[in-house]
């Protein structure tokens, strides 16, 4: 093994230009990869304020479904109300409204913020760390407070450096007083993301409260893992007794209890109810993936194949003394991965730059990516795979070569 | 010499094929990418149909519509708070609108026409909308107050959707569906801006706020005097809640709204651009590292060519023709696939004109690349001295 490890480095630094290539390669396309599952990692992944994802069921679209048409929208505050919070055996329910954006006055200037309306239930489900102050309870939810909390971004905007806590501020033509201050949340967390909150109640209508199809989202916090099919099911259950509104143009409403990521991958097609969407969307990510590495593979093979008869000698040598061909197969395998890894190596480092760089400027809101553990793991995994789907078959080529002509200098 | 050249292409086809297979896969990168580019630029430039500076938009929410009853429930509300808007004396004019540009809402409609499919973009809107967007009628006239008292309905439609349904004729006061009928027809409008398809068949409705007609549409649509200070979103949302305190009210800039709605539509194009650049460059530093590799390796076979006296740049040519009959190889395929796209319905999305261009664009960048990529190598080859080739290794 460790001889084999000597001889691959060996041989990596005998042709020191060919090397530089194919781990520009090698690590270009996997730092990619590692970027992109980081962004994939911290959406769908359990961190705060979204700790508790692990075991919580979305629900963030409805089909009225007709003979004629579909309609699909965000479910109204009227179908979490009675369907979802009321839900058998479960630890908490939320409704929080889809994010809005909205402008803030002060002083004759504009903030623009991002708003959502919730119950004091959302501060249970998810775990924010308040920097300052409390999230509103459920008597002021009850009373339709006009308090707020707010994230630290926001706080920066709009007071600089001064204290939050107590100062008001006008929303929707009305002053709200701020009651929390919570740290910024990135776009990538969907339950999560806002600058600010304030109790549903204080909608100056409270029309919101008959809709079955509107703009909020539900999610229900399940007491442990194992509850969640029983909590699908049971919704389902309830999906079919839903009276419908307008019986004339529709004979069914179509809704289900999800998963973060299956929630996710049934927002991205176009047909959305009855098949298993999440499974869809990680057979299309695989296959974009395999596509994506193809060319830098296809490229890596071609450098191998090219330095097959550079090296025929060595391969007549070691074939003249009696090596098998599952032994050099081996060793070329095993040369190419011990590239890739160096190369995966790289990738991690330009990695992590492009997500600090990422992370720094405003292209994603408050991101916050990060290379973790599992991040870490996934690249590897890909930098193996990569070095062995590459490997092989030049490692087969070369030792097909026979002992003599190898020796002649190869065989053509 | 194309012969001798095939026949030593011929000669090391497992190499060259996957060669080819990289060329191949790197036209079809740089083309799709270079007819997304170059399918935006055009579109980038052509006229709107509208003007969207100085344009406000005011969100009304909380009092939604019923979407079935024949008349709605908040109509009079909406009719005030649009009354109370237009009397502002910073407001040049101010309409309604379902779906204005630069939203992510948009109301397609399929229709059967003369028993043909035609799909249409639709907006419906009050009759201040022309003026506030400064939209330009070309035939007929645009909506009217007076059109309360028609017995149809009364529509206005593009010059693109007018081309395609009318040809040569004139669409003024033809039939479209039972009790609809043409009355105007305006410059062609482009509602998702400078990145819409060229054309994009759109189509108006009228909505009367004095009359029952259905859920009235909930987005103000205003025109302010230049140079309008923020102070004034606030005092619009402050009137508006006065009037109705039940609606809560957004107020936006258009122009800022543009810039959102544009900069989510273009990253991807840029990050695809990005990540192609990435990948070429990676085929190319490949490309030169086989070929540099090749024509070491094929030192003895030069030194002979060079022995029996070809010139250098005799060696030089053939190395660089090689290249390109490789190159060629994988760009015919590549055409040949290509070409097959506009029987997928490609000119749906893309015109003629820029498919064609895209592809030469990308035959003469892929051409142009694998050259530089033989340059090198083919001048190492070319000062292969024979004396010392020929006792090479």
């Amino acid at each position: 093994m460790q001889s084999y490890v000597k001889l691959a480095l060996k041989v990596l630094g005998r042709r020191k230009v060919f090397t530089l290539i194919s781990l520009f390669g090698i690590a270009m396309t996997l730092a990619v990869l590692v970027v992109a599952t980081a962004i994939l990692d911290d959406a769908f992944e359990p961190r705060a304020p979204q700790s508790r994802f692990d075991r919580v069921l979305a629900i963030t679209m409805v089909s009225m479904i007709g003979p004629r048409s579909t309609e699909t929208m965000n479910p109204g505050y009227r179908l979490i109300h009675d369907y979802i919070y009321t839900l058998p055996g479960i630890e908490a329910a939320t409704a929080f409204s889809e994010p809005a954006q909205i402008g803030i006055y002060r002083n004759g200037g504009r903030t623009d913020a991002q708003f959502k309306r919730t119950d004091a239930a959302y501060w249970r489900v998810l775990d924010f760390r308040f920097l300052a102050g409390r999230p509103f309870t459920a008597d002021e939810e009850e009373r339709g407070a006009l308090v707020a909390v707010i994230s630290d971004g926001l706080r920066k905007r709009l007071f600089r450096r001064e204290a939050a806590l107590g100062r008001s501020m006008e929303i929707d033509g009305r002053d709200f007083r701020v009651i929390g201050v919570v740290p910024d949340v990135p776009i990538t967390r969907f339950a999560a993301y806002s600058d600010v909150w304030v109790p549903h109640t204080t909608a100056r209508s409270s029309d919101y409260r008959h809709e079955l199809m509107g703009n909020y989202n539900g999610i229900v916090l399940a007491r442990t893992r194992n509850d969640l099919p029983r909590l699908k099911s049971e919704f389902a259950a309830r999906v079919k007794r839903i009276p419908i509104d307008d019986p004339k143009r529709f004979n069914r409403v179509a809704a289900s209890l999800d998963t973060p990521f299956e929630s996710f991958s049934r927002g991205a097609f176009p047909a959305r109810f009855g098949y298993d969407a999440a499974a869809v969307m990680r057979i299309i990510l695989t296959i974009l993936t395999l596509l994506f590495m193809t060319l830098p593979a296809l490229n890596l093979i071609t450098l191998n194949l090219s330095r097959i008869l550079e090296r025929a000698s060595e391969i007549g040598v070691r074939k003249a003394f009696g090596a098998s061909r599952g032994a050099l197969v081996m060793q070329f395998v095993f040369e190419n991965v011990v590239l890739t890894l160096i190369g995966g190596a790289m990738a991690l480092v330009t990695g992590a730059a492009l997500i600090a760089a990422l992370n720094r400027v405003d292209i994603i809101p408050n991101a916050q990516f990060a290379l973790n553990v599992r991040v870490l793991l996934y690249g590897l995994v890909l930098a193996a795979f990569f070095g062995i789907f590459s490997g092989v078959y030049p490692a087969w080529r070369m030792s097909r070569l026979h002992a003599v002509d190898a020796l002649r200098g190869g065989a053509q | 010499m194309i012969r001798h050249l095939l026949k030593l292409v011929w000669h090391r086809k497992r190499t060259n094929a996957l060669l080819i297979a990289e060329i191949f896969a790197s036209f079809i990168i740089v083309f799709v990418v270079v007819t997304m580019a170059l399918s935006l630029l055009l579109r980038w430039h052509q006229p709107l149909g509208f003007d969207y500076h100085d344009v406000w938009t005011v969100r009304l929410s909380g009092i939604e519509p019923d979407f079935e009853a024949a008349d709605d429930a908040h109509r009079p509300v909406v009719e005030q708070l649009l009354r109370e808007v237009r009397s502002f004396p910073q407001v040049v004019d101010a309409a309604m609108s379902a779906t204005p540009p630069y939203g992510n809402a948009t109301w397609d409609s399929i229709r059967d026409f003369e028993g043909r499919t035609v799909r249409l973009t639709c907006d419906s809107v009050t009759d201040g909308f022309a003026n506030v967007m400064r939209m330009r009628v070309l035939r007929g006239r645009w909506f009217t107050p007076a059109d309360d008292a028609l017995s149809y309905q009364p529509m206005v439609i593009d010059a693109d959707v007018a081309r395609e349904l009318f040809g040569d004729r004139d669409p003024i006061g033809q039939k479209f569906d039972k009790d609809e009928r043409i009355i105007g027809v305006v410059a062609p409008y482009r509602k998702n801006g400078e990145v819409s398809a060229t054309a994009e068949h759109f189509a108006f409705y009228r909505k009367s706020l004095t009359k029952p007609n259905g859920p009235v549409p909930r987005m103000i649509i205003l025109r302010v005097r230049p140079g309008t200070s923020p102070d004034f979103e606030q005092t619009i949302a402050q009137r508006l809640h006065a009037v109705s305190p039940e609606t809560t009210v957004h107020v936006h800039r258009l122009e800022r709204t543009r810039d959102g709605f544009l900069r989510v539509r273009t990253s991807p194009i840029l990050f695809l651009g990005i990540v192609s650049l990435f990948l070429i460059s990676m085929v190319a530093l490949g490309l030169t590292g086989v070929l540099w590799q090749t024509v070491t390796r094929r030192t003895r076979e030069i030194g002979l060519r060079r022995a029996v006296g070809a010139s250098g740049t005799n060696v030089r040519a053939q190395i660089l023709g090689e290249v390109a009959l490789l190159t060629t190889l994988a760009l015919l395929l590549g055409t040949i696939i290509v070409a097959q796209l506009p029987l997928l319905g490609a000119f749906r999305l893309v015109q003629p004109a820029v498919f064609v261009s895209g592809m030469a664009a990308a035959l003469a960048t892929i051409y142009a690349i694998t050259l530089l990529c033989g340059a090198y190598p083919s001048w190492l080859a070319s000062t292969v001295e024979p004396a010392e080739a020929l006792r090479y290794e």
